[in-house]
């Protein structure tokens, strides 16, 4: 093994295995020019080990500290009760709109469907497979109701927070 | 010594004095990286107290997959590119580095005045990034990869930075050794 000075540095560096450090000890016993290399590397590393640190001023950790304590961080908050509700309420509105309104297709009289037909002209479409897309409509429009409720919710409670 | 994961899970309770802990700890070190970069000590301080400021905002966003110092310098090192980028006044930089080499001398009294010398002209002569690898390289023993995540560079790349800047500071040493070892 040829010894360049990439290796004399991981030597210093500690980054050889015992028998690569064996091989590059017995080496610099033996030829001075490594020798000589190795010695500058060791200085060099010895005055850069030795650069010394910088220190801020005596007020800079105050002037941080005064500066955050005008500012917010995001901390970690549990999850309220209340916000766990929306999950329940979405799976009971999803189950009762899909029970009720199935029955939409067998033209129940007390149905959405029959209440809108007094006020929307041509509502009734004798449409196969209508029934079924109809009660997909109002589960997505329930769906986003409540999301606008609870994203309304969640705003307040934001602005709440501000005052 | 409480260490720095339980600290930040406390500033992330909403103890904010325990911030002050962190920043105490790590300021010096956050200081010479951002000289390392500006090259100048009021800037380095602003830039300094902006990376704690950012540290602590984005304290969520550490996940402490790495040390909380290596995570804390690369803040430092990318708010100093910034500052650096944004510092377009034409100052006279011979003036910063002569501040500096200045400053340098009085807290290196231990250092043999000559050979500090040859240090700090080999240091003038990099450019921030390796400077700042250099710094980091010897800050608490910092390993190749930790430099890597740090500077955004590959740790090979890293590697052969290291063996360049040690080269030349080797080659300028090398002489003076022949003078102190010769009869």
């Amino acid at each position: 093994m040829k010894i360049t000075e990439q290796i004399i540095i991981e030597y210093i560096d500690g980054n050889l295995n015992e028998d690569q450090a064996v091989f590059v000890r017995e080496q610099l016993q033996t030829d001075s020019a490594l020798m000589d290399s190795y010695k500058a590397y060791k200085e060099a590393n010895s005055l850069l080990a030795a650069l010394p640190l910088h220190s801020p001023s005596s007020a800079f950790s105050q002037n941080i500290m005064s500066s955050l304590s005008s500012q917010k961080v995001k901390k970690y908050e549990p999850v309220k009760l209340g916000n766990l509700f929306i999950i329940p309420l979405t799976v009971l509105a999803v189950t009762f709109f899909a029970l009720i309104f199935q029955s939409d297709a067998t033209a129940s009289g007390s149905s959405l469907s029959a209440y809108l037909e007094q006020y929307i002209p041509n509502y009734s479409l004798d449409i196969p497979g209508l029934s079924t897309f109809k009660n997909y409509s109002y589960v997505l429009l329930i769906i986003s109701a409540m999301l606008l409720i609870d994203s309304f919710y969640n705003r307040r409670k934001l602005v709440a927070s501000l005052f | 010594m409480i260490d720095d994961f339980k600290i930040i899970d406390r500033v992330l309770t909403g103890s904010l004095q325990d911030f002050e802990l962190l920043i105490e700890r790590h300021k010096d070190y956050v200081m010479s990286v951002c000289v390392s970069v500006l090259k100048n000590t009021q800037d380095a301080e602003e830039a300094s107290q902006d990376s704690f400021i950012k540290a602590y905002k984005k304290l969520t966003s550490f996940d402490k997959t790495s040390k909380f110092s290596t995570w804390l310098y690369r803040i430092a090192y990318r708010t100093s590119l910034d500052h650096l980028r944004k510092r377009k006044r034409t100052v006279n930089i011979e003036d910063h580095s002569a501040q500096l080499k200045e400053e340098d001398r009085v807290h290196s009294k231990l250092l043999d005045e000559e050979r500090f010398g040859i240090l700090q002209s080999v240091i003038e002569t990099l450019d921030e990034e390796d400077r700042t690898i250099i710094r980091l390289f010897y800050f608490e023993e910092m390993q190749v990869r930790d430099l890597a995540k740090i500077t955004g560079l590959k740790e090979n790349n890293i590697k052969i930075k290291l063996f360049r800047i040690r080269k030349k500071l080797k080659e300028r040493i090398s002489p003076e050794l022949k003078k102190l070892y010769l009869p």
